[in-house]
């Protein structure tokens, strides 16, 4: 009989691509987030005046999901472009619904969990100097409802995109699922 | 038959820990310890469905699990004067 030797874990860094799950509200929802000496969320304080004003999860199929956040320098200033991207395979009056609502909100705080398991809170900047926050008026941006042409390679499918412009990459949220109101 | 009492509020009680806002409908998740916490600002119970259940006002045992939690939380909870949390351990 063989035996096999356990080897300790090694460092890789966790770096996963694609992204597997959002968490979406429209801003006027969030009071205040609150940030640590690090620079992560530490907690959020939500207005509960209607039982709706919660995040509404998007959950999506395996590897067709992504979270891209595009840096430029303009002078003197930077700009993140955040943009979230997915389908939504099948072609349905509940995901038409849902992205139509979707759509209908000009100003969103997004929850992103990657495949290394990373939260990142998309949607927001955060001013390291003055320790203030405000919303990017993040929103949906192109897509397409398609049935495409080839049913041995092809899908029907929904695309959306969710793009804001940020002051920096998105901040890291460290309250997990179990800190997210849904 | 058992008594029961009414939670009181960290807003009516006038020493220990202090919500730095208080007011109706709003609701803090944050971590008191290594769980995630519902901070209720107000007085008064709200209904947070997310979790399917009501969150009544913040008592002291509970402003105290979270101020203990993370230093970021002096943002949001008042400390009795000299107290230390343990963050501040050796500071």
């Amino acid at each position: 009989m063989s035996v096999i030797t356990a080897i300790s874990l090694a460092a890789c860094p966790k770096a996963r691509a694609g992204i597997k799950t959002i968490w979406a509200a429209n801003c006027a929802q969030v009071d205040t987030l609150t940030f640590n000496a690090t620079r992560e969320i530490t907690a959020i304080t939500m207005v509960v005046a209607t039982p709706a004003n919660v995040f509404k999860r998007i959950d999506f199929e395996e590897n067709t999901a992504f979270f891209n956040q595009a840096k430029v320098r303009n002078k003197s200033a930077v700009n993140v472009t955040q943009t979230i991207s997915f389908v939504e395979p099948g072609l349905s009056n509940t995901v038409r619904n849902a992205l139509e609502d979707l759509n209908g909100n000009c100003c969103l705080h997004i929850i992103v969990l990657d495949n290394s398991n990373n939260y990142h809170y998309a949607g927001i900047s955060f001013d390291i100097e003055s320790e203030e926050w405000s919303s990017d008026k993040m929103k949906t941006g192109e897509g397409s409802s398609n049935t495409n042409t080839d049913p041995t390679a092809d899908q029907a499918e929904y695309i959306e995109t969710v793009v804001g412009n940020s002051i920096f990459y998105a901040p890291f949220w460290t309250l997990g699922e179990a800190g997210i109101p849904v | 038959m058992a008594e029961v009492t009414a939670p009181v509020s960290a807003e009516q009680q006038p020493k220990g820990f202090k919500l730095l806002r208080v007011q109706d409908n709003l609701v803090t998740i944050c971590k008191a310890g290594k769980k995630a916490a519902f901070l209720n600002h107000g007085s008064k119970d709200v209904e947070f469905p997310s979790k399917g259940n009501i969150v009544k006002p913040a008592t002291q045992e509970l402003l105290k699990a979270i101020y203990d939690t993370d230093e970021s939380y002096t943002q949001l909870i008042e400390a009795p004067k000299d107290y230390k949390a343990p963050w501040q351990q050796g500071k």
